[in-house]
């Protein structure tokens, strides 16, 4: 009558002990023993089933079926030099560093080298790897699944009161040699006290391939610093991508997120974050565009354990014909994180009938003196403003297109850099003017 | 209760007229504790109840066995032990109650007196065997009368299961199904009690009924079962509960409420909750797990859940609308008041199932104490529901730094013409409006009852005349010691 909460599926592990020797760092004893750690860890607990809260909205069933064994390399020029070349934003100076198929590519990128910045790829480090790999208390399956088969990634620390002047951007790109394969890359940034630093993040991939992007971030903001992360999730259509992150926040700092989801089959973004200090502030921002059997899952968490911050949350959704997204927002003040301000919105435009937007926006408050708000809407685009454009002499494609647009934009105002909020108001017409035409 | 007094004159009136009244058979027997097969048999002959309905409660029961509790609430209690619980007890003779108001609880007392209530009631309430007897049986007779000449069916659940088993078959479990959930598959088993209410086409009910006029309810059953129709063009007001306290020595209550509405009918529900909720250290108190689901079959029907929630120590109850019929609409008002170490975890369901249906919800939490309150709600927009337009707010408010207030609402929505709007606040009663009103000499007892009236107003203003003047009174009541 119950069904089980946790799946398993035994492949995973055997087909663990198959590729185990072959992964980065496989000649190191106490990698291996990490990993070892880590992959029982997840056999242990299993693969969270539909019945499992936090994953309602995504079905990790095809997991239970099917093993994505690590993505192996891949050299072939001509493909990587196209999806690289629609990933890359030539206009914004700065270093870039380039993932292919989980490993780093020395050829594209180049390392950032600034004063203050230690930049350090995790396979080029047997260190920067271990700390990489170190078990965490309470760590997801999937973040266990994570650590035992991550083949790479990159470690950032920037020093006491450093301002980069430049973003730095990753690219993490799937080519066409990934079929049911994963890319699974571990980020770390240590941010020190009083710095500041952009990070832009894309995410690509080949078109007809089923691979499984998989990275899981730890984010630590020291004092006063200022952090903010971009993404581009331009996944192949067929892709599964997967992004867990952790942000803790110190004292008076800001961590900022926003993010574009555009690509793959089933996106899932998890942001999970906490206040370590007083005055701090998080602000989640998102878009998500869905059709055709995509389904995006954002899930944010902020832990409000400290007293007088600040977070706030714009999610807006998109859904055209076979399009299905969920937002579950959970915002958590404790007993003590009296004077905490806390917004989360998300609004939702369903553009078609077979299009269809879950929202579950969650205040678990245990403080009295707050002030905690949610908001969340789902409808389709106002007869009376595409009325308006149309007697204006617009037609409906473009009218709509206005409209839908100027919907998404909301949450990008924010970005103060002015070629990177255009590109990603480009890539959200993009995809907007693919409907036109589908 | 305010509408009672006239009643009660024409009850003395009557109870003359009908010296014995209509008395049913009281027995002191007791099932033996715990919950088996043997026990359901004694239920059901004790109601003597038809062969088609014992073996219904034997099915439910076997579901049951195979179920488990649901935790997904936010409510922590100790792990009940089913076998440890009495499941069928007749009711208490007048002798074994206090012989008169001087050995009743003064608190209990006190509390009638705020609510403004008559001491002859207050001796019915607190269950003093009084010399002339105040005879329900005789105000429902008159009522019952009343009700009967326009056609319309209002008696015990067991009564109807005689009377008119054809209505029953029909909609017993039809919109609650046994299997819903562990409470209801558990109530399906053991119901002792409830109501039954059919209104007839085209009638409109002439007076709010309530089961504080129907034969049998000295006590309130532990598992209740209620079902009400309200037939194409009907019309009917029904309230629940009692804005006074009440004490009853069964602490888990798992009642389930089922409503039908056909084409152009209308249902309006409203509760009054004011169980046990505990004592200052949070012992002891009512656990009530609670199913109530209405359906509105028919075009144009409605169906109406008011609900003031301020007793128990556990409340978990979500009042639903399956809205199928087209143009239907679904509202839930919704006031919980927590303090001490109460715990309420209640909300609604809209289901849109019907073209142009609508549902409104407004859910008002208040927490004092060590309290939880959370409101849980599900908006959700099936692919063929046209124009579904739904809004809910849900605000709450904290009153004191160790209580919490929790919001979890669910929205799916799958069709592209859905207008679909949820928001919520979370804040305390503000330093300003405190200050304001003590500074114009009020107390600040009745500066917070004040603040949170005005607060509740969109839901209070839902309630029937005779509901609203006490519930009034009884948020203040429910918030004492809490501030200052």
């Amino acid at each position: 009558m119950t069904l089980k909460l946790y799946l398993d599926n035994p492949e995973i592990g055997s087909g663990f002990d198959a590729v185990k020797a072959s992964l980065p760092g496989a000649d190191q004893a106490d990698l291996n023993q990490l990993r070892g750690d880590a992959m029982t860890q997840f056999l242990d607990c299993g693969i969270p089933g539909p019945k499992v809260e936090e994953w309602k909205y995504t079905s990790l069933n095809f997991l239970a079926k099917e093993n994505y064994a690590p993505a192996l390399r891949n050299d072939d020029q001509d493909e990587i030099k196209s999806l690289f070349q629609r990933a890359y934003m030539e206009n914004i100076a700065g270093p870039v560093v380039v993932f292919i198929n989980g490993y780093i590519n020395r050829e594209l990128s180049s390392y950032p080298d600034e004063k203050g910045l230690s930049f350090t790829v995790l396979s080029e480090n047997t260190e920067a790897f271990r700390a990489a790999l170190e078990t965490k208390e309470g760590a997801s399956a999937l973040n266990n699944l994570n650590r035992a088969l991550a083949t790479d990634g990159y470690h950032i620390d920037i020093s006491a009161g450093t301002h980069l002047k430049q973003p730095l951007q990753i690219i993490h790109i799937a080519t066409s040699a990934t079929d049911m394969r994963s890319l699974r890359t571990r980020t770390n940034i240590m941010a020190g006290a009083n710095c500041k630093a952009e990070i832009i993040e894309t995410f690509i991939g080949a078109e007809g391939e089923r691979y499984w992007g998989h990275m899981i971030s730890d984010v630590k903001l020291d004092e006063d610093a200022d952090v903010t992360i971009y993404q581009f999730q331009l996944q192949g259509k067929q892709a599964i991508h997967m992004m867990e992150l952790h942000a803790s926040v110190s004292d008076r700092a800001t961590f900022t997120h926003t993010s574009l989801q555009l690509g793959a089959e089933i996106s899932r973004t998890e942001l999970i974050n906490s206040f370590t200090g007083e005055y701090a502030q998080i602000n989640l921002r998102g878009a998500y565009l869905g059709r055709v059997k995509q389904s995006h899952d954002i899930f944010t968490r902020i832990n409000h354990d400290m007293p007088n911050c600040q977070s706030d949350q714009l999610y807006r959704g998109v859904l055209d014909e076979g399009g299905k997204s969920a937002f579950q927002g959970k915002v958590v003040v404790a007993r003590d994180a009296q004077k905490t301000n806390a917004d989360q919105s998300n609004k939702n435009l369903l553009l078609s009938r077979k299009a269809e937007a879950n929202s579950k926006p969650e205040l678990l408050i245990y403080a009295d003196d707050v002030k905690c708000s949610h908001g969340a809407t789902v409808g389709e685009l106002d007869a009376d403003q595409l009325f308006y454009l149309r007697s204006r002499g617009m037609d409906e494609v473009a009218a709509k297109g206005l409209l839908v647009a100027a919907f998404v934009s909301e949450v990008f105002d924010n970005i103060a850099d002015e070629t990177l909020r255009t590109s990603f108001r480009e890539k959200t017409g993009d995809w907007l003017s693919h409907e036109v035409t589908a | 209760m305010v509408a009672t007094e006239e009643a009660r004159q024409t009850v003395e009136k009557v109870a003359e007229e009908y010296k014995y009244g209509f008395v049913t058979e009281i027995e002191t027997e007791k099932a033996p504790k715990g919950l088996n097969e043997d026990v359901i048999r004694f239920i059901s002959a004790k109601k003597n109840e038809p062969s088609w309905l014992l073996e219904w409660r034997l099915d439910a029961y076997q579901k049951w066995l195979k179920m488990e509790e649901p935790t997904w609430a936010m409510v922590d209690y100790p792990k009940i032990d089913f076998q440890d619980i009495y499941y069928y007890a007749a009711p208490k003779s007048a002798e074994d109650g206090p012989k008169s108001l001087d050995e009743v609880d003064p608190e209990l007392l006190r509390t009638y007196e705020k609510l403004g209530i008559s001491l002859k009631e207050q001796e019915v309430l607190s269950g003093v065997a009084v010399d002339i007897v105040f005879d329900s049986v005789s105000v429902a007779t008159t009522f019952r009368k009343k009700l009967k000449e326009v056609g319309i069916i209002f008696c015990s659940i067991s009564e109807a299961a005689h009377d008119y088993p054809e209505l029953m078959k029909q909609y017993l479990g039809s919109v609650v199904p046994v299997t819903d959930n562990f409470y209801s598959a558990l109530n399906s088993a053991v119901f002792t009690d409830g109501t039954f209410v059919y209104i007839p086409k085209g009638v409109r009910c002439p007076m709010e009924l309530s089961t504080y006029f129907r034969i049998n309810e000295a006590n309130t059953g532990q598992f209740e079962r209620t079902i009400i129709i309200a037939d194409e063009g009907s019309y009917v007001s029904y309230l629940e509960g009692c804005t006074a306290p009440q004490r009853d020595e069964n602490q888990l209550h798992a009642a389930v409420v089922e409503l039908v509405t056909h084409d152009d009918a209308e249902i309006k529900y409203s509760t009054v909750q004011n169980w046990y909720p505990g004592d200052k250290d949070g012992k002891g108190g009512i656990y009530n797990f609670v199913t109530k689901r209405g359906a509105c079959r028919g075009k144009n029907s409605k169906i109406s859940w008011t609900q003031v929630e301020t007793g128990s120590a556990i409340t978990w109850k979500y009042p639903s609308c399956l809205l199928i019929g087209d143009n239907s609409v679904g509202e839930f008002y919704s006031v919980a008041i927590t303090n001490n170490y109460q715990q309420a975890d209640t909300g609604t369901k809209m289901m849109h199932i019907g073209k142009n249906t609508s549902s409104t919800i407004i859910s008002k939490g208040i927490s004092a104490g060590h309290s939880q309150a959370t409101y849980r709600g599900l908006v959700k927009v099936m692919p063929g529901a046209e124009n579904a337009r739904n809004f809910t707010q849900c605000d709450s408010l904290l009153i004191g730094d160790l209580c919490g207030a929790h919001t979890v609402p669910y929205i799916e929505i799958k069709n592209p013409t859905a207008q679909v709007e949820h928001e919520a606040t979370t804040s305390k009663i503000s330093d300003e409006q405190l200050f304001y009103c003590l500074q114009r000499g009020l107390e600040i007892e009745d500066a917070v009852a004040l603040i949170v009236n005005g607060f509740c107003k969109d839901v209070m203003k839902q309630l029937p005349m005779e509901f609203a003047v006490e519930a009034q009174k009884l948020l203040g009541i429910s918030l004492e010691g809490s501030v200052g």
